[in-house]
């Protein structure tokens, strides 16, 4: 045990010195601070915006005011959007890649594998111990950076988020889940470039892929929630279809001089079951346009009223047809969406889930109703409109809810269950070339 | 007998694929405290017998042990000392962090990596100047070896196999790798080394194994080796002419000559050669006025001497020959049939000669 504790100690004092002595280090490193120094300067006052003395202004970011927002949760938002979301997970990782490609490529090469692969400690250690002290770099840049971002959200927010270093250890798996390509690609071509340049593609097509599965998603919710709202228009036509019926039963109820109720009914019941449901169904003649037998004093009004109330049926009736018609195209359309959605969505599963992984910190970080808010207030700021589909408008403010509630609803296991089991089986399969190789 | 020996090796072999046959069942015996060399030429498999040892690549089929363990016992390596062809110290580390982190990797405690890590860096000769702090990067040929046997004996190692050492190395260097290497053997350690230079390892190897086309061609210690071409030559000093070839075969027919004409050697341009036989069947010749006798014993040519004198032939030398090590080796390296040099690799079933001369 003490000589696997001296041997795994002697690879991390080893790797260290390794990122100590890169440049590209100590860049990034610089680039993280002025990145938190930077949105330090931010702030927001009951106007709105201020960079460091002076309002910003600029009327679209107006809502972003300590009214709408408190300090801690701009601030932490701010970190979120910008800090964590594109500085460390494209700008730092891309940064990162390009350190750590030849760390692997090296370490395998000839010259320097016959050394460490001569002491006593089995291959499967030794490339395992390598490669998690190869995280070692992004663990380090996102520690820096967040602790600089916790002293801004503490300092200048007010709030001391000690969630915040959730970013540790989730930056540093979505980064493993990239590195373990490029141990792979590096062990078996033992070229830096190559490595790079693979891991890139990989890291492409998991975010193209991760954008259509969201794009199918939402679709697939906007076809959802299309259908609902259908569904609801053609329950109130039904409702009113019913209220009119109604009263034209009560109309043909009336004593003598009203045209006879069976007689009516069945003109009407013979316009439902045929014209009725078709396309022409308002243009048939309308039964208003017989004559009473004795046409009583009043008479005329109620049968204008009448005629008024089975042309509105008509209306209605045909109304109905074609919301019937557009909630079965929708439907269709949804149907298939999900199946889509289904397809890419398996495919998704067995890869690892980079953009998933980093949504976990802000699940963290923002309860759904603090989300909630700031999305209402974004809804406010007129940033969200309506879609129309198949003839039925709908609101995207409800769509992105509801497609939030559902990524918010994949469970931590799934999504990081999933991806180390990703990053076990590339790793395991860099690891079985490596025993089995020779140098 | 198996405790005396720190590399025990038998039938080890190793295929890469179906064509390329880098050793073909070696059998190889190094004696504990002793310093073994391990020649050959280029392409021989010495460095992939060295590697195997070294766990660096799986060999096909092996028997044999290491230090009394089976051969890829990683826990052994505790204990062995390794210097590969070809080094690459990571560069970013100083002389010193090499020495510890590679005493780390070979679970020396920190304590004793710094106390020894001083000595061997001191014995290294990197201390001077301050060497030792000094980036690997910043440093010559030269001082990446002496770094390099000094990270090789951090461990105290009870085996050291060292490739190539004395690879770009100057002189001075050479001689002081060879002292340390002395001084290794001193103290009890088993040293196996790997080289081209052929007169460092006459310097200081105890025992050779030649190896050719992946076989062992020859092992044995240097006298071993030598003795069947070790012979004696007596110079006659008279000038060189076919009357005077003729007249010392006259002088020593009575107690060495076969009768037979001489023939010209190389073709015609060359001295002329007489083949014949002293007492006790050992073979002799005339060349030129040169009288070779093949034989290590020095009372078998005193009746030629004594011959020569009577016929009034002044001896202008007679010297005990023993040939070099590049001797065997070039012999060992070159086809007997075409007198070229053996291709690497390529050996045909029953050309090679294992422990020829054990």
């Amino acid at each position: 045990m003490r000589l696997a504790l001296t041997q795994s100690w002697a690879m991390l004092v080893d790797s260290y010195r390794e990122l100590n002595a890169r440049k590209m280090f100590w860049i990034t490193l610089v680039i993280s601070l002025l990145v938190a120094g930077a949105l330090a300067c931010l702030g927001i006052n009951d106007k709105g915006l201020t960079f460091l003395w002076y309002q910003v202004p600029i009327q679209d970011l107006a809502f972003v005011n300590t009214s709408q927002v408190e300090p801690g949760a701009f601030y932490k938002f701010l970190f979120l959007s910008f800090g964590f979301s594109i500085w460390l997970t494209w700008a730092a990782t891309i940064l990162a890649l390009v350190s750590t490609a030849s760390i692997i490529p090296d370490f395998v090469s000839s010259g320097s594998v016959e050394l460490t692969l001569s002491k006593p400690i089995g291959r499967l250690r030794l490339f395992v111990t390598k490669y998690v002290t190869a995280l070692l770099y992004s663990a380090l840049q996102t520690a820096v950076f967040t602790t600089a971002a916790f002293m801004v959200i503490g300092l200048r927010g007010g709030s001391w988020e000690f969630g915040l270093f959730w970013a540790v250890p989730l930056v540093t798996l979505f980064f493993s889940f990239l590195f373990c390509v490029m141990a792979l690609v590096g062990m078996l071509t033992r070229s830096a470039v190559t490595s790079v340049l693979v891991t890139g593609v990989v890291w492409f097509m998991i975010f193209a892929l991760h954008l259509t599965e969201l794009a199918l998603l939402s679709s697939k919710i906007v076809h959802q929630v299309a259908v609902e709202e259908q569904a609801s228009q053609i329950v109130r036509t039904d409702n009113e279809i019913l209220k009119i019926e109604g009263e034209l039963s009560g109309v043909a109820a009336r004593p003598v001089g009203t045209p006879a109720a069976g007689e009516t009914t069945a003109d009407d019941d013979k316009a439902d079951g045929g014209e009725g449901m078709g396309e022409g169904g308002g243009e048939r003649p309308a039964p208003a346009a017989k004559k009473p037998t004795q046409p009583w004093a009043g008479m005329s009004e109620l049968a204008t009223t009448e005629q008024q109330r089975r042309d509105r049926l008509a209306n209605l009736r045909s109304e109905r047809e074609r919301l019937t018609g557009q909630q079965a195209e929708t439907r269709e359309t949804l149907t298939n969406l999900t199946k889509y959605h289904a397809l890419f969505f398996g495919v998704k599963t067995i890869l690892p889930k980079t953009a998933e992984t980093m949504g976990l910190l802000e699940r963290r970080l923002f309860s759904g109703q603090e989300f909630e808010r700031l999305r209402e207030n974004q809804a406010e700021a007129g940033r969200s409109g309506r879609t129309t589909i198949n003839g039925t408008r709908v609101s995207m403010a409800k769509v992105s809810k509801r497609q939030e509630e559902q990524l918010r609803s994949r469970s931590v296991g799934w999504i990081l269950g999933t991806s180390m089991a990703f990053q076990a089986a590339v790793l395991g399969l860099a690891c079985l070339l490596f025993v089995r190789k020779d140098f | 007998m198996a405790d005396e020996l720190a590399i025990d090796l038998r039938n080890v072999s190793k295929r890469y694929g179906r064509k390329v046959h880098a050793l073909r069942g070696v059998g190889m015996r190094v004696r504990r405290g002793e310093v073994f060399g391990l020649l050959g030429p280029n392409g021989a498999g010495k460095s992939t017998l060295v590697k195997i040892l070294m766990t660096v690549i799986r060999p096909t089929s092996c028997e044999g042990a290491v230090l009394g363990m089976p051969v890829g016992h990683k826990g052994t390596l505790a204990k062995v000392g390794y210097l590969p062809e070809h080094h690459r110290f990571p560069d970013y580390l100083t002389g010193a962090q090499v020495v510890d982190h590679f005493g780390a990797l070979c679970g020396v405690p920190r304590a004793e990596r710094r106390r020894r890590g001083d000595e061997l860096l001191d014995l290294v000769g990197l201390r001077a100047g301050g060497w030792e702090k000094r980036r690997v990067r910043e440093y010559s040929k030269g001082m990446r070896q002496r770094v390099g046997i000094a990270q090789a004996l951090i461990n105290d190692p009870d085996l050291v196999l060292l490739d190539e050492p004395t690879d770009g190395v100057d002189p001075v260097g050479r001689r002081d790798i060879r002292n340390i290497l002395i001084e290794q053997r001193r103290k009890g350690r088993t040293i196996f080394l790997n080289s081209h230079l052929l007169s460092e390892l006459e310097m200081v190897c105890d025992r050779v194994a030649i190896m050719v086309q992946g076989q062992v061609h020859s092992e044995g210690t240097l006298e071993e080796l030598t003795a069947p071409d070790r012979r004696y030559e007596i110079e006659v000093d008279v000038s060189p002419s076919m009357e005077n070839h003729e007249r010392i075969i006259s002088a020593v027919r009575a107690v060495a000559w076969a009768p037979g004409p001489s023939e010209m050697s190389n073709g015609g341009a060359g001295p002329p050669v007489r083949q014949g036989a002293l007492r006790g069947d050992v073979s002799a010749r005339l060349v030129g006025l040169t009288f070779v006798a093949e034989t290590i014993s020095a009372e078998a040519i005193q009746p030629v001497i004594d011959q020569l004198r009577e016929a009034g032939l002044a001896i202008g030398a007679v010297r005990p020959v023993r040939p070099s090590l590049e001797d065997l080796f070039i012999r060992a390296v070159t086809d007997p049939n075409t007198g070229r040099a053996l291709a690497p690799g390529a050996a045909m079933p029953g050309t090679a000669r294992t422990g020829d001369h054990r």
